[in-house]
């Protein structure tokens, strides 16, 4: 037994059996292990880092089942033994008095153990074992939420599935055409017969774990429902961490496919047509976590972008966007539960005081994740979308227009957030709130300053993913990067000038983009559900199982009342043929008898 | 020639029943009678070519061209069987002792022609031993002498009447070409002659005849009256061998031995057997009446029987002669219980009866495994004959026949689920709560008849090589 296989995978699921089954008197035994497990985990994650190991766990009835550790799942490790490190503070500060907190603690080490696993593997079959797994304690958080969602939850399984479907029939797929079950050995060429499928299959179980529609709509539900923490560990991290690393292994090792083929301009029509509507989505919810949520599905359109544009440059620009997606989303979700714990609600209209000077912290939080989210120049996510917005420019301008659009939706979304949380006039009497407890707004900080550190000292995530993916040959000109600056500048102002005529003209914040998104009815689309593919999926298997009823009663007829009937009707009427009158009887044998002569 | 002693015995027993001056008691009969056919029974598991100088030179006075084969074996067995049931079911019916010597005694002559039938080579003495059976049923079913019985007597009468008419003449004409009667002669002008108009007649006849005498639809008016109108021990002796072996063993024998299959003769017999089948069954399911519905469900079974035999294989008059012999276990079993009802409740109205499961135990039971014997469920013996016969049908290319089969057993199912839960299940109807279980000997017959039922599906391997395969090698 390997120690990478101890640290990452088997400490983490033994120590969230332990948790969940210790009886409830060692709460504080639970708790400091729950936190040193998960140290632990981001301790080993960078103490292992720049090794490469291959090795052969023994794990199942000796087969050969191989792990590999080397740059990319050892960078995707320490991304997310970060983000669970930081969830796992936040978690014990924020969830100390609700019922189900150690089961959710329990669960999440199980699912960083299980992501770990995924990570670490190099066997298609043990990738899908975990992969699967992974559902088990993501149901169990969602369930672990307040009113105990098990809906949610079950709404969650259901398209995460479906979703799954697609990536075991791709697995199955490639190990046919590749002949191999060695994730490390597996290079298809995407002309071989069946190859393109395998991709299609692969490529929408991999993008669907991180939120692209159609598989998003479980993500807004469970940010409202399940327990905050889950949202920041599972939707922000695990789920793209996971998506970015399979998708990156798909297009870079598995699949060999030519830029600018057919197959990577779908798919970065699917990553566009995700970040478009999910964005515009955003723009209109009317609660602070719903709309982060459908910004997070909105940033998994980027990176897709960025990984179906097929080159270096983008893989990059991915894993960059990726990260810094996770810090800065972190810090927003840690912001929303430092305002969920003061007010009770994130919704607009449950935000009774002026935040800002109630909560200094929280706002200066917001203020620096913020300003990483909308792309403001030197901070972290800013650097990750010009890259994006660049690889997109080598394909088509199209692309590039899109990407921008998207850009100023979410400016604008975060913008309106910003000044209704913050600078909107206190409805009520201010009440005397405090800042919340310095457990909950540490781990809020730290990710807030690293939204800023990393946008100063973007050399280095820039390097340390350059290692992991290989060295950008060709950059971009000048005069592009002039150009893209500008253009990001130019979309900022936009948003700003938005909001700015917002204050003065609308209420609902969405300024004169509101026009535009008014034509496409988006929001009707959003607000009857009508978009939810689950809820329509649902309709449709009710009606399915309703015809499936009436076909159903309809053989009840056939079978309680045609044929009884029927046999009822021959049996009396071969009753009454039998009259007794024997003259009858030998009418019978002289017509049976010519019968038989007229058969010969 | 030892088999010849399965006519002769009884003839002797009827003469020294009979002696003037001196008349044994009824019982003693009885007695003498059942033991006669456990003997005969046992006779079956005996070596074929056993025989003692001292019974040849006896039997040899009598010129008759006897043969036996694995199927006349079998028939033995089978009529052995039946008539220790009827004989028992006798003896638990009847008071009298004069009615069950009568009985007695006309049941020894119906078997000496029984087993005469079975042995005998020649097919005017086949129509003479189906003459003495005819006769002497005739007389059974009349026996009580009350109308309804006259009346079925009378129509069985006349009914066989048109048979025998056309049997004799289609052996006058077979005479006339053949110059012969016995069963080779025949034989080898059948493949001469065979598709002359004439004899192509002779042989319709002669089929037409063994329907009429096997109750095959449409043939088949004489028989629900004389079954139901015939006293309990008649319609078991009855509904178990008479029918069964005048009309369709006859049928067997004389298509197997001596004029073999053509396609002509194979639809006829699959045609009529199909009728037979389905109309049996649509006529039994709405029959009030325990017997009249036994004696619809007869006449479809029958048709089972006359379809398997229609495959025209080997396999098939293997899987017919094996429906016979279970067909006639299950259906003597099923008139034995409706003599237990009948003795016990006196109600022969199904709707009347109800809940009789608590009050006779023994009578259900036997009743629910015969009916599942007939209705084809495993592992009875009745599922595997009609498995065989579904099979036969199937290798030999007559699909739709074997679906016919199949879905006819459906109806089977209906008709007794029917009968079971107007009888036997549910509430226990008001006046029937002193109704106690039938007496010993009918209850012994039906454990009898069960056993058998049950055993022979359970030993289906051994059944079937040592029995069936001995008997008709396919």
């Amino acid at each position: 037994m390997n120690i990478l296989l101890n640290v990452f995978i088997i400490i983490p699921l033994l120590a969230g059996v332990l948790l969940y089954f210790l009886p409830s008197k060692y709460n504080i035994v639970k708790i400091i292990m729950f936190l040193a497990a998960v140290s632990v985990n981001s301790f080993f994650s960078v103490f292992f880092y720049g090794r490469e190991i291959l090795f052969n766990s023994h794990l199942l009835f000796r087969l050969d089942l191989y792990f590999r550790y080397y740059g990319l799942n050892s960078f995707m490790m320490i991304v997310l033994g970060a983000a669970a490190l930081l969830a796992a503070v936040y978690a014990v500060a924020s969830m100390k008095k609700e019922k189900n907190t150690f089961m959710f603690y329990a669960f999440m080490l199980l699912a960083l153990s299980f992501a770990n696993g995924v990570l670490l593997t190099d066997n298609f079959i043990v990738l899908l074992l975990f992969w699967e797994a992974l559902m088990i304690p993501m149901f169990g958080m969602i369930a672990a939420g307040k009113d105990k969602p098990v809906w949610t939850a079950l709404k969650t399984l259901i398209i995460s599935s479906v979703a799954d479907l697609c990536l075991m029939f791709g697995v199955m797929l490639i190990c046919a055409v590749g002949g191999s079950f060695m994730i490390s050995q597996t290079n298809v060429d995407i002309s071989q017969p069946g190859a393109v499928f395998a991709f299609i299959m692969m490529f929408i179980g991999a993008a669907a774990k991180a939120g692209a529609m159609p598989f998003h709509s479980w993500i807004p539900d469970a940010s409202v429902k399940a327990p905050l923490p889950f949202m920041v560990f599972m939707v922000t991290a695990v789920e793209k961490v996971l998506s970015i690393y399979l998708l990156i292994r798909i297009v870079k090792d598995l699949f060999v496919i030519e830029i600018g083929s057919d197959i990577s301009i779908y798919a970065m029509i699917f990553g566009v047509i995700t970040l478009l509507v999910a964005n515009m989505f955003a723009v209109y919810q009317k609660d602070f976590k719903k709309m982060l949520s459908y910004a997070s599905i909105g940033q998994a359109g980027y990176m897709i972008v960025a990984v179906a544009s097929l080159s270096v440059f983008g893989m990059v620009a991915a894993l960059f966007h990726m990260t810094a997606h996770i810090v800065y989303k972190t810090c927003l979700f840690f912001v929303a539960g430092n305002i969920e714990k003061a007010e009770g609600s994130t919704e607009i209209s449950g935000v009774k005081s002026n935040l800002r000077q109630t909560m200094p912290y929280t706002f200066m939080s917001f203020v620096l994740a913020g300003a990483a989210f909308a792309g403001v120049p030197f901070f972290f996510a800013f650097f990750s979308k010009e890259m994006i917005y660049a690889s997109a420019l080598s394909v088509n301008w199209a692309f590039y227009v899109c990407l921008s659009i998207g850009s100023l939706l979410s400016a604008v979304a975060i913008l309106n957030w910003g000044i209704k949380l913050f600078y909107s006039k206190p409805k009520e009497k201010i009440i005397q709130e405090k800042e919340v407890p310095v457990f909950m707004f540490i781990p809020t900080i730290i990710s807030a300053l690293a939204c800023l550190m990393f946008g100063i000292f973007n050399k280095v995530p820039h390097t340390l993913v350059s290692n992991v993916i290989g060295q950008v040959e060709n950059e971009h000109s000048v005069i592009i990067t002039v150009i893209l600056i500008s253009v990001s500048v130019l979309v900022l102002i936009l948003a700003f000038i938005n909001n700015v005529y917002t204050c003065k003209k609308r209420n609902d914040g969405l300024g004169f983009i509101a026009a535009a998104l008014d034509k496409i009815k988006i929001d009707k689309l959003n607000e009857n559900i009508k978009f939810d593919p689950y809820e329509i999926f649902i309709k449709a298997v009710t009606k399915f199982s309703n015809a499936m009823f009436n076909i159903d009663k309809g053989l009840n007829y056939f079978y309680d009342v045609t044929v009884p009937g029927s046999v009822n009707f021959v049996s009396e009427s071969v009753k009454k043929a039998h009259t007794g009158n024997i003259s009858v009887y030998l009418l019978w044998v002289i017509l049976g008898i010519i019968f038989i002569f007229i058969i010969f | 020639m030892s088999f010849s002693l399965a006519v002769l015995i009884p003839l002797f027993l009827v003469l020294f029943f009979n002696l003037p001056f001196y008349r044994i008691s009824g019982k003693i009969a009885v007695f003498i009678a059942s033991l006669f056919c456990i003997v005969q029974a046992f006779s079956f598991f005996l070596p074929v070519n056993a025989t003692c100088p001292a019974v040849q030179n006896l039997v040899s006075y009598f010129m008759l061209d006897f043969q036996c084969d694995g199927i006349s074996r079998l028939m033995l067995l089978t009529s052995a069987i039946v008539a220790f049931a009827s004989i028992l079911v006798l003896y638990a019916m009847e008071d009298s002792d004069r009615k069950q010597f009568n009985f007695v005694n006309l049941i020894l002559l119906s078997l000496a022609g029984m087993n005469g039938l079975f042995f005998v080579r020649d097919i005017f003495s086949v129509y003479v031993f189906i003459e003495v059976i005819a006769a002497t049923s005739y007389i059974l079913i009349a026996i009580n002498k009350d109308k309804n019985a006259l009346e079925a007597s009378f129509k069985y009468l006349v009914m066989s009447s048109v048979a025998t008419v056309m049997m004799l003449s289609s052996i006058a004409i077979l005479f006339l070409v053949a110059g012969g009667t016995d069963f080779v002669t025949v034989s080898n002008m059948y493949q001469q002659y065979g598709g002359n108009s004439l004899v192509t007649a002779a042989v319709v006849l002669f089929i037409v005849g063994l329907f009429i005498k096997g109750g095959v639809m449409p043939f088949h008016g004489w028989l629900p009256d004389s079954y139901l109108a015939a006293p309990a021990p008649v319609s078991v002796y009855l509904a178990g061998m008479v029918t069964k072996t005048t009309g369709i063993y006859t049928l067997i024998r004389l298509f197997y031995s001596v004029f073999g299959f053509n396609t002509a003769i194979q639809s006829i017999l699959l045609i009529f057997a199909s009728i037979s089948i389905v109309l049996g069954a649509f006529a039994a399911i709405n029959q009030n009446n325990f017997k009249r519905m036994l004696a619809y469900s007869s006449i479809s079974q029958v048709g089972y029987i006359v379809l398997g035999f229609g495959a025209g294989t080997t396999f098939g008059v293997a899987a017919a002669i094996f429906h016979l012999f279970n067909h006639s276990v299950f259906k003597s079993l099923l008139f034995v219980n409706s003599a237990a009802l009948e003795k016990q409740v006196n109600v022969s109205d199904m709707s009347e009866m109800g809940g009789l499961a608590s009050k006779m135990p023994v009578t259900s039971t036997t009743s629910v495994i015969a009916f599942l014997s007939t209705a084809g469920i495993p592992p009875l013996s009745g599922f595997w004959s009609k498995l065989m016969i579904i099979l036969a049908l199937w290798t030999a290319d007559l699909k739709v026949y074997a679906v016919i089969a199949i879905l006819a057993s459906i109806l089977t199912m209906t008709y007794f689920l029917i009968m079971q839960k107007k009888v036997f299940f549910g509430r226990l109807k008001e006046g029937f709560e002193n109704v106690k279980e039938a007496p010993l000997a009918i209850t012994f017959v039906s454990i009898l008849l069960c056993a058998i039922t049950v055993v022979v599906g359970l030993l289906f391997p051994f059944v079937l090589n040592g029995l069936i395969n001995s008997a008709v090698s396919f």
